[in-house]
């Protein structure tokens, strides 16, 4: 699996968003390069792990997004919640047959879905974000 | 790694030894969650002191414990944090986002 660096060009102007973003790309790297690939229980523990941390980072996304009065927020909840399906589809063919998709699969869906929704649809927002931050000082 | 919690008056302090790793994940939740339901504690205390790594699931657990203490309306601080953590923790950014403390 080939691994996106973070650089600033992910950057959507907010700290706390920026913060959420760079630890997701740092912990899906580590994770794709645990030593126990084979090991069923720790692929589910580092599943269930990054699926908590999804869900919560999208929710702080969600509540950004509402005080900076973003107009699109419908539709982009909307591919949050797409998201957290493919998440949860992917854990529970797992828990299902933990043969039937591997550790990398796994990192990788987070991973592409993460540089797509950045460069796309989160970069959208930025500009409320930045005009809510700018009036605040 | 070794998780130790002291309540003192509003403070709670959560001191963490050894490898802050993925692994901890559950231990450590646990540890803060157990907090959230003592209204007297307003603030909790993650005491770095004794952490001699730290990996990016650990930020990622402190940054899930920074958004659910917002919803339960209490404060994180970390704590004496050594430097090596620091450069870790500042990857992310985190000098802009928690209160830290050296040298108490």
């Amino acid at each position: 699996m080939e691994l996106v660096e973070w650089n600033d060009s992910f950057s959507v102007g907010n700290v706390l968003m920026d913060a959420h973003h760079r630890i997701f790309f740092e912990t899906i790297k580590e994770f794709s390069k645990f030593p126990d690939k084979n090991d069923h229980e720790a692929i589910r523990k580092r599943i269930e792990f990054l699926i908590e941390y999804a869900a919560m980072h999208l929710g702080a996304e969600e509540r950004l997004m509402r005080q900076a009065n973003y107009p699109d927020i419908d539709e982009h909840k909307a591919t949050h919640e797409a998201f957290v399906r493919e998440l949860l589809s992917v854990k529970e063919s797992f828990d299902k047959d933990p043969n039937s998709v591997t550790a990398d699969t796994i990192m990788k869906i987070m991973q592409d879905w993460l540089v797509h929704h950045i460069a796309g649809s989160d970069k959208r927002y930025m500009p409320y974000v930045q005009n809510m931050q700018g009036s605040a000082h | 790694m070794t998780i130790d919690i002291q309540v003192r008056d509003h403070a709670a302090r959560i001191t963490m030894s050894g490898r802050f790793d993925f692994e901890v994940h559950r231990d450590f939740k646990n540890a803060y969650t157990t907090l959230f339901s003592k209204p007297a504690v307003r603030e909790i205390e993650i005491e770095m002191s004794k952490v001699n790594y730290l990996d990016s699931a650990a930020l990622g657990m402190l940054m899930l414990l920074h958004d659910r203490a917002k919803d339960a309306q209490k404060k994180v601080s970390l704590l004496n944090a050594s430097s090596e953590a620091m450069q870790v923790m500042e990857i992310a950014n985190f000098s802009k986002i928690f209160t830290i403390k050296i040298g108490v």
